[in-house]
């Protein structure tokens, strides 16, 4: 069986890597590389000893409370540091298009939802992250309530 | 214990290192590779089966039977990166030990049955992914790995669940405990269904099922047939093995918390590939195509039970040697995508293999006679006896909409004028094709081999 101090070294492991990630000099990709792994490994660090304190017990919550906080931290953090690219684009055209766009008929009903699907296959990580956690808290929506 | 199991990979990651250290010529680095990928898949047949490190890894025939996929997925990838141009910054020797890395730790992840194994094998795998991704389009390859870790984040949410509840992280251990606590302390609350449900829903998004398989657009758009078929054909066989093990063997004492998920992802698959395939196919073909065969693949496997799961691996054979037929003839035209209208067009002065085309795409669609015909006709049967009835017809009005689109295609071909081919790549890739396309016919009209090997993997899983 797998104990907590794998857990834990695991933990710590990726927060090494991600620091010496960051203390070595490269591109600005490799910095949000670097926190991201700090970040992760923190994740796994404050995981492993909140679970150390409830073992064999229904009180996963304070786990989950810490790793999704983290988890926003990390996607608010890239969020706010990607860098510029097409979705910027696809947004603004689909933008545009539903600005301008009349829905008389089926016809236009079509021409809109195939904007909307070409704009969500076509917009990079941001878009698709926004995507993925609509859709995460959907189905949770769905199983647990 | 018996370490014998653990070969394979060790002769794959060797022979990368190898390859890339000794100066070979391409040449003999292909004949290498062919040799050893030949010789490993032959040797998996006598590798005995056994349980290793306190149950957390067993080769059994389920990892066999992934673990040959896999090797066939490595064959055809060597093949099609030595004969086409990958990247004017990645040669085929600095291809081999990325795709054998990344082959070897697929194969050990065929038989792990421990979630903290899962997390780390496949976050190197994707890790390595990333790299080769990386030469192609460096902005793509970080979406790509920046949504991996999202979902990888997300499972290891629930992981976090399961462990809080159970103190174990494998599989056996988990259901084991999960049903003793059941009978001593009554039911664990809604937190366990929730990890149950975090892990499935990072499950699926990896796999690429509806609606999570927006991250594979980017993959299509690439300069090169490698990086969509590599992710669609090779990463997903380790993935879908775990995956087979953790929904069979694990959550299978709470289905309703994954069962309505993965089924409803399934059918709503096949429907939007099927429909985006008539209404949005503009580069996009070969995404849909594979979200229609990938909710087909995984529709049985929602069932939980032996004889849709064994059909649904009968299928899984047909859709990787349909699949690769159809990249051969695409490398051999020079294809950069997926365009089935152009090759058809293309290929009417060279009628051996526009024949092998229109019996590898009849297999992907379920045409009579060729492999993926039975593989489809047993996943519909399957799913009607497992009262799944929405979920086979579903199936079948997606395979309607695909045989209307491509027979369409294959009419329109026949009427228009023959294009002829100004570029073509490497003849061996035409052989390689056509007998692809050949294996499809005969194991269609004898099906026994790859049924058995599909009826023992299934039997690994004691349901």
């Amino acid at each position: 069986m797998v104990q907590i101090s794998q857990f834990l070294a695991a933990g710590i492991l990726v927060t090494i890597w991600g620091i010496l990630t960051l203390a070595l000099q490269g591109p600005f990709s490799r910095h949000r590389i670097g926190l991201l792994q700090i970040l992760v490994g923190t994740g796994l660090l404050t995981g492993s000893i909140s679970v150390y304190f409830t073992p064999g017990m229904a009180q996963g919550e304070f786990f989950f409370g810490t790793v999704v906080t983290l988890l926003s931290g990390i996607i608010l953090l890239l969020l706010k540091n990607s860098p510029g690219s097409e979705s910027a684009d696809s947004a603004g055209r689909m933008g545009k298009f539903s600005a301008k766009v009349n829905i008389n008929s089926p016809q236009d009903v079509l021409r809109l939802l195939n904007s909307a699907v070409e704009a969500g296959e076509e917009t990079d990580f941001r878009g698709h992250l926004i995507l993925y956690f609509f859709l995460v808290v959907m189905i949770l929506l769905i199983k647990l309530t | 214990m018996n370490f014998t199991v653990f070969f394979p990979e060790l002769i794959l990651f060797l022979t990368g290192v190898f390859i890339s250290i000794f100066s070979f010529s391409t040449k003999k680095a292909l004949l290498l590779v062919v040799v050893i990928l030949i010789f490993l898949a032959v040797s998996l047949f006598g590798l005995p089966q056994t349980d290793l490190f306190s149950h957390n890894y067993a080769w059994d025939n389920l990892s066999l039977y992934f673990s040959l996929l896999i090797l066939i997925s490595t064959l055809a990838a060597c093949l099609v990166a030595y004969h086409t141009q990958l990247s004017p910054r990645i040669s085929f020797r600095r291809f081999m030990p990325w795709i054998f890395g990344i082959s070897a730790l697929l194969i050990f992840l065929t038989g792990a049955h421990n979630l903290l194994y899962f997390l780390a094998i496949w976050s190197l795998a994707q890790v390595l992914f990333y790299f080769f991704l990386r030469e192609f389009d460096s902005g793509r390859a970080w979406s790509y790995l920046f949504l991996d870790l999202i979902s990888t984040l997300v499972i290891v949410v629930g992981t976090g669940f399961l462990f809080a509840i159970t103190g174990n992280l494998n599989l056996i251990d988990i259901k084991t405990t999960l049903v003793v606590e059941f009978f001593t302390r009554g039911s664990p609350g809604k937190v366990l269904h929730l990890g149950f449900i975090l892990i499935t829903i990072g499950l699926i998004s990896k796999l690429g099922l509806f609606p999570f398989y927006f991250s594979l657009g980017g993959l299509q758009r690439s300069k090169s047939l490698l990086p969509y078929s590599i992710s669609s054909l090779l990463l997903r066989l380790g993935l879908l093995a775990f995956a087979i093990r953790f929904w069979q063997r694990c959550a299978i004492i709470y289905t309703d918390d994954w069962q309505f998920i993965l089924s409803t992802a399934c059918t709503l698959s096949v429907l939007w590939g099927a429909f985006g395939l008539l209404l949005w196919k503009e580069r996009k073909e070969w995404l849909y195509l594979d979200l229609v065969q990938l909710g087909f693949l995984a529709g049985p496997i929602s069932v939980a039970a032996f004889t849709p799961l064994s059909e649904g691996l009968f299928f899984l054979g047909s859709y990787i040697l349909g699949f690769w037929g159809l990249i051969l003839i695409y490398a051999y035209l020079n294809y950069t995508g997926f365009d089935l209208a152009g090759a058809l067009r293309h290929l009417r002065t060279d009628r051996l293999l526009f024949w092998a085309l229109v019996i590898c795409v009849g297999s992907v669609i379920g045409l009579p006679a060729t492999l993926g015909f039975w593989g489809r006709y047993g996943i519909f049967s399957s799913l009607r006896e497992a009262k799944m009835p929405f979920l086979a017809y579903s199936g079948l009005l997606a395979s309607l909409i695909l045989a209307i689109y491509f027979g369409y295609l294959f009419i329109r071909s026949l009427l228009t004028q023959p294009v002829t081919i100004t570029r073509l790549s490497h003849p061996t890739l035409r052989v390689l094709g056509i007998i692809c396309a050949l294996a499809l016919l005969v194991l269609g009209l004898f099906p026994d081999f790859v049924l058995t090997l599909a009826l023992e993997a299934a039997g690994s899983i004691p349901f």
